[in-house]
């Protein structure tokens, strides 16, 4: 009976222990299940898995130093396939005033049905240096083959800083267990936040007593017991993330956790607060002389050029002081919303980061009495800005707002390709925060002032051999003459250009060419040109079939698959037409044309028309395709998707003439 | 004592000259010519470097080069690469503007420091030094000078005026001083056709350019770095990794080669003898299959990582290493790969090879090092196989276009001979496809498509097994994107290792194939093998035209239109025979609703002078255009 009570008090015990949240993983104990596993259960496809992470983060004080943040990481990887050995490589980043405290790393195979451990030696591990703060530690596990397990076990301790690189719960490959535990005394006001697509997370929160003897600036000890929050993220069975086409960034899309000091609380010493809300954000960067410094500061070089513009209409003046940043300086690739160097620096060197360049700009702008204001952001490649959630970290880029009447116009000075209120694509990244004084700041959307459009007009002529004779004249506007001169001013001369453009349309011949406003700070670019081509006629016994977009036609669409989980972004918006005039040639009449046809996207995302008209002697076609939105939701995908599919089919159908 | 001296000279010469130089770093001064189509012009460029008897090499590099444009500043070479054995001694650079004035000295703090690696699976202690150098404005100019110091003297510096494409070059020169003992064998490219001027005394070899313009790079051309002036020098004295060398002739450095970086580092741990052994057990006497069965076996039990450490720079690591380890390079896992050959009975060497998509033959005129890859070579009775050993997925003896139609230089352990590696003949290289067509009233297209490929067409195929499904889809569908809507299902992939062939096989669903036009339909009968690549123009061609590789397609469509259509026209097509290839289309009528589609195409493999190379494009553009002939099918009238 005893014997018997017992067992069932076993029983219970161990199935309570399997029933808790937290699998009992063990550094160095591989299941042999684990081992054996070929592939994936709920991703086959998978190359390589994560059967485990735990990272656990705490803020500890040591008497010598002070506060610790330490990082201590377990991971258990498993790798499927051949392709999945690269994950038995490792770059670990690490700041330069880190150190390993503990570090070691297993590598588990399946030999004739027993396990063999490979350990990896310290001479095998390489410290990189990879910039001014960061260190990277490299190494390649030795023995890894498909069925292999990684084991890695590792403690980094650094000063405490004031946010925590983001922990990242969601990866290329499947997650099965991920657990993030963070223990911050109760001195440490942190901000959290989650980021990504949202993961069903089980976050458990506690609290614990600690002890610890201090050290106060006069040199005395005592001793303070305080409380130690814990919060732990815990998720299960995390799908892999793909990367996918039109998307700024995946990083958007990847959960993560991340933590920002908002507030210290030492004893015995008054508080400090750090940013909490945009308006806190807002305020150190007016006052850090890195920012709010170079807007306000004097710059004696500038003040001829200034004097020289005084009296011009406020909108000449921003334009001209706009084109001079532009012109006289180069961005060195470095973002940033805070200068690098510096204005003063950026004026003789006239090279500098973003912040450099565009608040060079804003100062300028302000000397000459324009109610222009800074607005930071996040750039495209960065991730979106997370708005619920002010942090610094999240900041790396800079334009500038000017509010005229009921529009803002915004400037980036950094990209010699736009023009005055255009924005390149590295801007483009939904909102920005817009600093209205040196404690405020509002969101505003960030976007271009007008979609660009593109018009063609072209008159052809069908010669009896069957070639054509065309005369096209393309005009560019707004934003698409930004990109057509960008285009064409990555060629090494006009020459290569048009070359390029015979290359990439082999049927056609061009014999003339032109194009106005290239060089100027204009909105408009016209290109005008004459070709002959061989191509866009077919004769089949007594028909001519004439593809009338020419070189014009889309061939192919950019949405191939089924199916889509994020939305679509498009790097701009914009307008095409087309006016097509054919001549038709003596001998021959109208066969058959194609029907006229109107399309509509819901949610006025756009619209393709397609009109024909008949005349004596001409065949006009009149085909406009209008895109409104940057932005297109998921569940509008299917309709994007069948839309382009008939717009080519429409572009593809022939006028088919019959010899008389 | 002399040599000292004449280093002391060589210093005064340079600062005297740098000098001079500062002021006429103008743009203004660079001829018309040689500012066409350049992103850059080295305005000069000295390199000198000194030999001693004690095996030091020194070296001292002065250049000046005005940088036009953004896309020209990868042409600044801010600095050098250094490691264990060759340190940099020295290094300065100003910079001055369009009008050579100086614009800034860069410091000791602008110098930056990082290893050559770019991914965590490459290990090296080869570094870079370089100044971080942002323009503020065009054009401008850089005017750096180096020194270098070290003992390895096996490689001594390529000397090449021209360094990259859309560069020009004012001067350049090149002098090395070695002990007047020593033999001195040069090779020396392009010297005549670009005037180049050398002098080769005792113990001094000179070589200057001058006024040498933009090389344009055109496509389907030999191998861009053949076509830009170098020349490249050797010792028959030199020290490599702390061993010294001696070597005339092919032999005795394959023989030196073998004894200082090979030798006594093959031995094979006892566990893998034990598994060669039971390999060799089951499967007997036949080699090829033994050879087969150990690669296989290196394959599933390494992986490729890039090691170029000190010694491991030049030496593999050893096969104990490898094995314990399961990684290395291309040396290391050649190395490992031979050694198990051997151990097994199989003649197996160690060879160096040019590996890249062009073949390059390793320069037999001039006993030097060269190279950068290595593979095994296995010269048997009646063939030769060559292994590659740095990709777990390719089959035994398939080398792909890495490795291919190349001399390479083959160790052996008393000497080398030089082998061309494995050819890969347009006969070999055949691409068959066959499908089954059937389009549907609606517009939808349904097909089933079977595609062979063998030779050079297999390279990289066997990949796709690797391949996750949405990928392969997706690949497909860009193959052939001139369908609309498509979705691909069914996929089968079979990799036959033996033959070298790949079958893939799958079913295709499209919305619309072709264009409907009114009553009619146009159906290119190119389907699912249309050739759409056309080269690009070139009215004044300079280079001869080089094909490396041809190939050939054979395709059988059979394609059934829909009820309620008729054919109404379908495309004659005449033969096409020319030098460069043979295209052959027959559309035949089998019945009312079907027609079968029959296409030969031929691409010719050669080299063909440069006039004809308009020809040649003529050829890839009917080839595409034909490829795209419509078949006319139209609605049948119904009749009342």
């Amino acid at each position: 009976m005893k014997l018997h009570l017992a067992l069932i008090l076993f029983f219970i015990a161990t199935s309570s222990l399997s029933l808790a949240n937290e699998p009992n993983v063990r550094f160095r104990r591989i299941p042999k299940e684990d081992l054996k596993q070929t592939s994936h259960p709920l991703d086959p496809e998978a190359e390589a898995a994560i059967l485990y992470q735990s990272c656990r983060r705490s803020i500890t004080y040591n008497r010598s130093v002070g506060f610790q943040l330490r990082t201590r990481l377990h991971q258990r990887i498993k790798i499927y396939t051949q392709d999945g050995q690269s994950w038995g490589d490792f770059d670990i980043p690490y700041s330069k005033d880190a150190q390993f405290a503990r570090f070691r790393a297993y590598t588990y195979n399946l030999e004739d049905g027993k396990e063999v451990e490979i350990r990896l030696n310290n001479r095998d591990i390489y410290t990189e240096d990879v910039s001014q703060f960061t260190n990277l530690r490299r190494f390649a596990m030795p023995g890894v083959v498909a069925g292999s397990i990684i084991d890695i076990d590792y403690e980094i301790v650094e000063p405490a800083r004031s946010s925590f690189q983001p922990f990242i719960k969601q990866h290329t490959i499947p997650v099965d267990y991920s657990e993030y535990i963070v223990d911050i005394p109760e001195y440490f006001i942190f901000n959290r936040s989650t980021k990504g697509l949202p993961l069903i997370m089980d976050i458990q929160n506690s609290e614990y007593n600690e002890g610890e003897t201090f050290i106060d600036s006069s040199g005395n000890s005592y001793r303070v017991t305080f409380k130690v929050s814990r919060d732990n993220y815990i998720a299960h069975n995390v799908p892999a993330l793909r990367p996918e086409p039109f998307v700024p960034s995946m990083s958007n899309y990847q959960s993560a956790i991340t933590y920002e000091l908002s507030e210290l609380h030492p004893p015995h010493s008054r508080t400090i607060s750090f940013s909490r809300t945009w308006g806190d954000i807002v305020r150190s960067l007016m006052e850090d002389r890195n920012f709010g410094g170079q807007i306000t500061t004097r710059i004696r070089e500038t003040e001829s050029f200034l004097a020289e513009i005084t009296d011009l209409p406020e909108i000449e003046r921003i334009e001209k002081i706009y084109y001079y940043v532009r012109d006289n300086h180069e961005w060195n690739g470095n973002y940033g919303e805070l200068a690098q160097n510096g204005v003063r620096n950026l004026l003789s060197e006239r090279t500098g980061n973003i912040g450099d360049i565009n608040l060079l700009l804003l100062n300028m702008l302000k000397s000459s009495n324009i109610d222009a204001k800074p607005v930071v952001m996040s750039s495209r490649n960065n991730g979106f800005l997370n708005l619920a959630h002010p942090t610094y970290q999240q900041l790396n880029y800079l334009i500038i707002a000017i509010q005229r009447e009921e529009n803002m116009m915004l400037l980036d000075a950094t990209d010699k390709n736009m023009l005055v209120g255009y924005l390149p694509l590295r801007a483009l990244n939904l909102d920005g925060i817009l600093i209205e004084s040196s404690n405020s700041g509002k969101r505003i959307e960030i976007e271009n002032p007008n979609k660009g459009s593109k018009q063609t007009i072209a008159i052809i002529q069908l010669n009896d051999d069957l070639t054509i004779n065309c005369t096209a004249r393309l005009t560019y506007l707004n934003h698409s003459s930004i990109v057509k001169r960008s285009q064409i001013r990555s060629h090494q001369n006009e020459e290569e250009y048009i070359k390029s453009l015979m290359d990439k349309h082999p049927s056609i011949d061009i014999t003339s060419y032109n194009v106005e406003g290239l060089k100027d700070i204009s909105n408009q670019v016209v290109e005008t040109f004459e070709f002959t081509s061989n191509g866009y006629i077919e004769q089949i016994g007594d028909m001519l079939y004439i593809s009338p977009l020419l070189l014009w036609q889309t061939d192919e669409s950019p949405f191939k698959s089924e199916k889509r989980e994020f939305a679509v972004f498009y790097p701009d918006a914009g307008i095409e037409t087309y006016l097509i005039t054919f001549q038709t040639p003596e001998g021959y009449k109208i066969e058959s044309t194609p029907q006229p046809v109107q399309m509509i996207l819901p949610e006025n995302i756009g619209s393709m028309l397609y009109n024909i008209s008949i005349s004596d002697n001409t065949i006009q076609i009149h085909y406009r395709y209008i895109r409104n939105e940057t932005i297109v939701s998921p569940s509008n995908y299917e309709y994007l998707r069948d839309f382009m599919i008939h717009k080519i089919e429409k572009q593809n159908e022939r006028i088919v003439l019959r010899k008389i | 004592m002399l040599s000292l001296f004449r280093i002391s000279l060589i210093s005064v010469f340079w600062i005297i000259s740098s000098h001079l130089f500062a002021q006429e770093l103008a743009v203004t001064h660079i001829p018309e010519e040689l500012k066409k189509d350049a992103n850059s012009v080295i305005r000069y460029f000295n390199h000198s470097v000194e030999i001693t008897p004690r095996y030091q090499m020194n070296e001292t590099i002065e250049w000046a080069v005005t940088i036009f444009n953004a896309s020209g500043n990868y042409h600044m070479m801010p600095g050098g690469f250094y490691n264990n054995n060759s340190r940099i001694r020295k290094m300065q650079a100003t910079v001055y503007d369009a009008n050579g004035r100086q614009i800034t000295r860069l410091r000791k703090r602008d110098i930056h420091d990082a290893s050559v690696v770019t991914s965590s699976n490459s290990f090296t202690d080869h570094r870079i030094k370089y100044f971080d150098y942002s323009p503020g404005r065009y054009p401008y100019t850089i005017v750096f000078r180096m020194e270098y110091s070290g003992g390895n003297t096996a490689f001594i510096p390529i000397w090449r005026p021209i360094q990259s494409s859309n560069q020009s070059v004012e001067k350049s020169s090149f002098q090395l001083n070695y002990p007047s003992e020593w033999k001195l064998t040069k090779s020396e490219r392009l010297f005549e056709e670009y005037q180049i001027e050398r002098e080769h005394l005792s113990g001094i070899y000179k070589a200057s350019a001058k006024s040498i313009p933009v090389i344009n790079e055109e496509s389907n051309a030999p191998a861009y770095g053949l076509m830009l002036p170098s020349g490249r020098l050797s010792l028959n004295h030199f020290q490599l990794e702390g061993y010294k060398g001696k070597a005339e002739t092919w032999q005795e450095f394959g023989k030196w080669y073998y004894n200082n970086m090979l030798k006594g580092r093959d031995n094979v741990p006892t566990s893998t003898i034990r598994e060669i052994e039971l390999i060799k057990s089951q499967v007997g006497n036949d080699t090829i299959e033994m050879a087969r069965r150990i690669f296989e076996m290196v394959q599933s039990k390494t992986r490729y990582i890039d090691v170029a450490i000190g010694i491991g720079g030049w030496k593999p690591l050893t096969v104990e290493t490898v094995d314990q380890m399961g990684y290395g390079d291309c040396k290391a896992l050649s190395f490992y790969t031979m050694a198990l050959f051997r151990q097994a009975g199989i003649p197996a060497y160690y060879s160096i090879v040019h590996a890249g998509n062009r073949p390059v033959d390793i320069d037999t005129s001039q006993v030097a090092i060269q190279g950068n890859h290595i593979i095994v070579c296995v010269p048997l009775a009646d063939t030769t196989l060559w292994v590659e050993t740095t990709d777990q997925s390719i089959p035994f003896g398939f080398i792909g276009t890495h490795s291919d139609n190349r001399k390479t230089l083959v160790i052996k352990d008393d000497g080398a001979i030089v082998k061309r590696t494995t050819i890969y003949p347009d006969t070999l290289n055949l691409r068959k496809s066959q499908a089954n067509i059937i389009l549907l009233e609606d517009g939808t297209i349904e097909a089933s498509v079977k595609i062979r490929s063998y030779g050079i067409r297999y390279d990289r195929k066997y990949l796709l097994l690797n391949t996750r499904q949405s990928d392969l889809e997706e690949m497909y569908k860009k193959r052939w994107s001139y369908f609309q809507g498509m979705t691909v299902k069914n996929i089968e992939l079979n990799n036959d290792k033996i033959s070298l062939s790949f079958e893939e096989a799958m079913d295709i669903e499209a919305r619309s194939y072709g264009s409907r036009s009114g009553d009619r339909i146009l159906i290119p009968s190119g389907f699912f093998s249309r050739n759409q690549y056309i080269p690009p123009r070139y009215p004044e061609r300079i280079n001869p035209l080089v094909i490396d590789r041809g190939y050939i397609d054979q395709d059988q469509f059979k394609f059934i239109i829909p009820e309620g259509y008729e054919i109404e026209a379908i495309p004659n097509i005449d033969k096409i025979e020319t030098k460069f290839g043979v295209y052959h289309l027959t559309i035949e009528k089998e019945d009312d609703r079907t027609i079968i589609i029959n296409r030969y195409l031929w691409v010719k493999s050669g080299t063909f002078k440069p006039e004809l190379y308009s020809d040649y494009q003529q050829f890839r553009r009917s080839v595409a255009s034909l490829d795209q002939s419509n078949i006319v099918l139209i609605k049948t009238n119904q009749q009342p």
